[in-house]
């Protein structure tokens, strides 16, 4: 699930403005020319070792590799429904390994508007792709 | 290097509602210190100990028993619960010491993979089997673990070894594994 979030602190301006991506034409394709943070996707993390990502208001969370190895093989994932409203720090969820529950804290505040379904069958895509279809909410 | 302290807590034969309630009240007490590079000579956490004092059955985060299994065991005289600790299904009574760790893994030289972890303080813990009634596992598949059996120190020594014997010889091995010092509160009886 892809977290709407209310504030968007994630992407702060970058230091120095961004320099303007070279462009060209593809045949029938005109590309256009985007400068600023807002495409910006950088990625943050927490002290409890988890990452969100933001595009366009909308945030998405996951756990680092650090986490996902410290874990050891996820079994089940705990996540919360869609509509659940978050504020920074609170317990979102939990993710169940073969070694212990480990709680799930929320970067920012927001509401849930999405939860990667894919990890009901497949709760091993946390270890194997954790930046990318291990994504939480 | 000072070893951590974690506090002792004996409970002794207690409903198994009053170790979550106190292990609730160490959770929160722990997660509001600041961590141990700030204070100096910072308790590490606490070990709750008891043997609980009625039949109780326990799920965990995935869950581990049906509704129906939970009518059924109810009607057996057994409470049920819910935890929030990782595995599935398992059995709480008389004849077990029940052992939870609620630790702050920030201490350098305790490291305890807990059963659950919240902010770095550990919950949940282990149940050892001392002159517990094993038939009462015979009503759940235990941890979800089919064909395997479940046994206890009185039925591997073949003599009945209660809770109170077993209690010195397992502080003295957690506080040698965890390279602690045990500080004991007094509980009021």
């Amino acid at each position: 699930v892809r977290a709407a979030i209310r504030t968007l602190r994630v992407a702060s301006a970058p230091a120095a403005p961004c320099p303007p991506r070279p462009w060209r034409l593809t045949v029938g394709v005109l590309r256009t020319l985007h400068t600023g943070p807002a495409l910006l996707s950088v990625r943050k993390f927490t002290d409890k070792h988890e990452w969100i990502t933001t595009e366009n208001g909308i945030g998405t969370v996951g756990i680092s590799n650090f986490a996902q190895e410290a874990l050891g093989d996820v079994v089940y994932c705990s996540l919360p429904e869609i509509g659940t409203k978050l504020n920074k720090n609170d317990e979102f969820g939990a993710l169940e390994s073969v070694k212990a529950a480990s709680e799930l804290y929320s970067p920012l505040s927001g509401e849930v508007t999405e939860i990667n379904e894919a990890l009901a069958e497949n709760p091993g895509l946390v270890n194997k792709s954790c930046y990318e279809d291990g994504w939480l909410i | 290097m000072k070893q951590p302290a974690v506090r002792l807590v004996r409970l002794g034969r207690v409903p198994y509602a009053e170790l979550l309630a106190l292990q609730d009240h160490w959770l929160r007490r722990l997660q509001a210190e600041p961590g141990p590079q700030t204070l100096s000579g910072t308790e590490a956490g606490a070990l709750l100990l008891c043997e609980p004092a009625g039949p109780v059955y326990t799920a965990g985060l995935r869950g581990g028993l049906t509704p129906e299994e939970t009518v059924r065991l109810r009607a057996l005289g057994a409470e049920v619960r819910a935890t929030g600790r990782g595995g599935l299904a398992t059995f709480h009574g008389p004849g077990q010491l029940l052992c939870h760790p609620v630790l702050d893994l920030r201490h350098p030289l305790v490291c305890l993979a807990g059963v659950r972890c919240g902010k770095y303080i550990t919950s949940h813990g282990l149940a050892l089997n001392c002159s517990t009634d094993l038939t009462w596992f015979e009503h759940i598949v235990p941890c979800g673990l089919a064909g395997t059996g479940v046994t206890s120190l009185s039925k591997e020594l073949r003599r009945p070894v209660a809770v109170d014997e077993v209690m010195l010889p397992f502080l003295v091995a957690f506080k040698e594994i965890y390279k602690c010092t045990l500080i004991s509160e007094d509980i009021p009886s």
